[in-house]
């Protein structure tokens, strides 16, 4: 089939990948304009783009979904179908109805759970022990269309958001690429999301990420900090500045206030709402990312000092 | 070989020699502070409105991320802060404010909110602006500003209150309209809206100084508020089923996808909540055709439309002004909705035809202060009386056009009484028009007080202090 590929960020590639070293076509993709990115705000090409640009495929970068000449260019090359992985855009209906068999989506959950932005930091932040990828017909309402297939992955125990999504990527490519044969062949049948226990993945912003070891039991702070890892990154206020914090560790210990911090030849630990949790590595504004140990000896933390 | 561009190369040798042009000034760099100047600046000299000044400047200028953010709360704030910000400087200042030049009174203005009402150091909001003023004003206007400044220095916020506001004993309004930076005429409105001069009026006051959130709400039918605010990271508003809030300064709502493919409206949660009150009002025989009487620049009709298409009505949106009319003719898109370019006392349509009418009536905007930065201190207690009088105009008209046992809500955002409470009462006894209890129509929300009308305020709802009462034309 003749394929127009959406997607933006890394975890698109093994998709576009898989897609690419098949007996389909991919004959351009669609992607985010390039944006600023990084120290510096250099504007990078999308890692879609940079890849499609490798194998010589056309690249759209329409402002918004809806652009008119972004239609009509998509009229004019005639997809028969568009597998979309995380681009970062709502598509309106009429470039819903272009492509002969629309658009199918692979989504990073076991719909209909965690709809939206943000389904693998929601199932590490809410301790899910399996979640999985699925993929389904894009239609009006978000994320809600028929499914085609599913694939299951289970939550490790010290998983990163990252680390999943890394997993899911390329478990989630096999699927969508069985996905599109089975749709060219007519051998798919696509069957309605079940409407009870829809749940909802909003994007997570820097606030959402913030640490707040006063008011959280150890063993949340430690979900919460994988969940935000790498993006955007967990955090909290040490002496009125931000620091950024990579994951904790809960320990089964005692005798740390909320907050106070206990630096120990081998370890950093900070107490919770219940038993201490470990500091993995931080970084300090305008410094480098470092170990917790090498931080704590470089600010020389006193007795009683705490994090917030 | 390769090819010489055929474009004439630039001459080659040494550069020119450098004119020399007096004592060298180093250049402002700092656009954020810049542009919240310039903001000022407009808004004083063509009654310009920050909000819609700023993002003009911030995206021509390409001013993004933490510039962006700093120079809205500083356009914005000291905006909102500036009887306040006056009456400290004109404590700190050895000649009257109405004698100091315009632009030095900006700049001015935005180091003393700098200094009282941000975290950014003392030295560092003295420097910048002073900085601001030589560049513009040259030295002896920067010496001016920075004696000026470091007076203000002297003391916090609530020390300065202390010193400028009256007293708190005798002048309990006076002293809160101080305080939380508003004018008194208008301190006083919300005192008798409130019933109050004393913790309410402060609870209210307080609210109505703070940044607002940006509320969005979900298109019926198109989609729901679960799924607006997962796209948008938003939360679920607490009162309007359409309803998402957002966190306050998170960039131009505008831009959001949801609102671009029209899936949603920026538009506050109390007018969405007024908007509903009038399809919920209960109403006996047909419902069918539904009219939003004053209905630029088109939030509200938006809303009535969609609704209306789920239950199988027609919309009539009446707007006198040309270009407003046309912005609800695109911003309704395929709804049914019909669009008259009308006076709405006027509007030519048949007396009668209507089974609900909604007057979102022109209004002193008192109630929306927060979203409009310069808008307290614009205002006069002048501009209330010939507001009340279109505004009776407007609801007779609209109890002309509904049919007997229909229902008209009047919707103003302000609390004044004279715009609120005061015009129903008037309209409903010259015209013998029953008054519903509105409350009934705002399921769920708290503290909606005796009724029969509905006001909603900023720090009880977190909505704009939006006024609803609802009318039923006797049958």
């Amino acid at each position: 089939m003749r394929l127009v590929f959406a997607g933006t960020p890394e975890v698109a590639l093994p998709s576009l990948r898989a897609l690419l070293d098949s007996r389909h076509e991919v004959v351009a993709v669609v992607t985010r304009p390039d944006a600023p990115a990084g120290r510096g705000r250099k504007v990078e090409r999308s890692p879609v783009a940079a890849l499609a640009d490798e194998r010589g495929i056309e690249v759209l970068t329409p402002a918004k979904a809806g652009d008119p000449a972004f239609l009509d260019r998509l009229r004019e090359i005639g997809p028969d179908l568009c597998p979309v992985v995380a681009y970062g855009a709502l598509l309106p209906e009429s470039a819903l109805a272009i492509p002969r068999h629309g658009w199918v989506n692979l989504h990073f959950s076991v719909l209909p759970a965690w709809r939206g932005a943000a389904p693998v930091q929601a199932a590490v932040r809410h301790g899910d022990d399996i979640t999985g990828a699925t993929t389904f017909r894009i239609v009006k309402a978000l994320d809600a269309g028929p499914v085609f297939g599913v694939v299951t992955e289970r939550v490790r125990e010290r998983d990163t958001a990252g680390e999943l999504l890394g997993r899911l990527a390329e478990s989630g490519a096999k699927l969508l690429l069985s996905t599109v044969d089975g749709i060219e062949d007519g051998t798919l049948r696509p069957v309605e999301q079940p409407e009870e226990n829809v749940s909802y993945a909003p994007k997570v912003s820097v606030d959402d990420a913030r640490l707040d070891f006063a008011c959280t039991p150890a063993a949340a702070l430690d979900r919460v900090a994988r969940a935000v890892t790498p993006e955007p990154g967990a955090w909290a206020e040490f002496r009125g500045e931000r620091l950024k914090l990579g994951p904790v560790t809960p320990v089964d210990e005692e005798g740390l206030a909320p907050g106070e911090l206990r630096v120990e030849r081998k370890r950093v630990l900070v107490g919770t709402a219940t038993t201490p949790v470990v500091l993995s590595d931080v970084q300090a504004q305008g410094k480098k990312r470092m170990a917790a140990t090498d931080w704590a000896r470089g600010v020389r933390i006193e007795a009683g000092e705490r994090i917030s | 070989m390769t090819q010489r561009s055929s474009r004439p190369s630039r001459p080659r040798g040494p550069h020119p020699p450098r004119r020399r042009t007096g004592p060298a000034r180093p250049p402002v760099e700092d656009p954020a502070r810049l542009a919240a100047l310039d903001t000022l600046r407009a808004v004083r000299q063509r009654d310009a409105y920050a909000n819609l000044v700023l993002p003009g400047l911030l995206r021509d200028r390409r001013i993004t991320g933490r510039d962006a953010a700093l120079a809205t709360e500083l356009a914005y704030g000291t905006s909102r802060a500036q009887g306040l910000l006056d009456a400290i400087l004109a404590a700190c200042s050895d000649r009257p404010l109405s004698e100091v030049d315009g632009s030095v009174l900006d700049a001015l203005r935005l180091g003393a909110y700098q200094l009282l009402r941000t975290r950014i150091p003392a030295h560092a909001a003295v420097a910048s602006t002073v900085d601001l003023v030589r560049a513009e004003l040259g030295s002896g206007a920067a010496g001016f500003a920075n004696a000026v400044l470091r007076r203000v220095t002297g003391q916090d916020e609530a020390g300065w209150i202390d010193e400028v506001a009256p007293d708190e004993e005798t002048d309990p309004v006076g002293y809160l309209a101080m305080a939380h930076a508003h004018p008194r005429w208008i301190a006083q409105a919300f005192a008798e809206a409130l019933g109050s001069r004393g913790e309410p009026l402060r609870a209210a006051l307080t609210a109505d100084d703070a940044r607002p959130a940006v509320h969005l709400a979900a298109r019926p039918g198109e989609c729901s508020a679960d799924e607006l605010a997962a796209m948008t990271g938003g939360e679920v508003a607490p009162h309007s089923p359409y309803g998402v809030h957002l966190e306050p300064g998170a960039g131009d709502p505008g831009d959001l996808d949801p609102v671009r493919e029209k899936l949603a409206t920026v538009q506050d949660e109390g007018s969405q909540l007024c908007a509903l009150a009038l399809t919920r009002a209960p109403l006996e025989g047909p419902d069918e055709r539904w009219l939003d009487l004053c209905a630029g620049p088109g939030g509200k009709a938006v809303l009535l439309g969609a609704l209306a298409t789920l239950s199988g009505a027609t919309l009539d949106a009446v707007e006198k002004a040309p270009h407003r009319a046309e912005l609800i003719r695109k911003a309704a898109g395929d709804l049914p909705v019909t669009v008259h370019v009308a006076d709405g006392r006027d509007s030519g349509l048949p007396a009668g035809g209507f089974d609900r009418v909604l007057v979102d009536a022109p209004c002193t905007g008192l109630g929306a202060l927060r979203r409009r930065p310069e808008a307290r201190w614009r205002r006069q207690p002048s501009d209330v009386a010939p507001l009340a009088r279109l505004q009776r105009e407007l609801l007779t008209s609209a109890l002309e056009l509904v049919r007997p046992g229909g229902v008209v809500a009047y919707v103003v955002c302000s609390p004044h009484l004279s715009e609120s409470v005061g015009v129903v009462a008037d309209v409903a006894r010259r015209t013998g028009a029953e008054r519903l209890d509105t409350r009934a129509a705002f399921p769920g929300v708290p503290d909606l007080g005796g009724g029969p009308h509905v006001q909603l305020w900023p720090h009880l709802h977190g909505t704009d202090a939006m006024f609803c009462a609802l009318l039923r034309r006797p049958a």
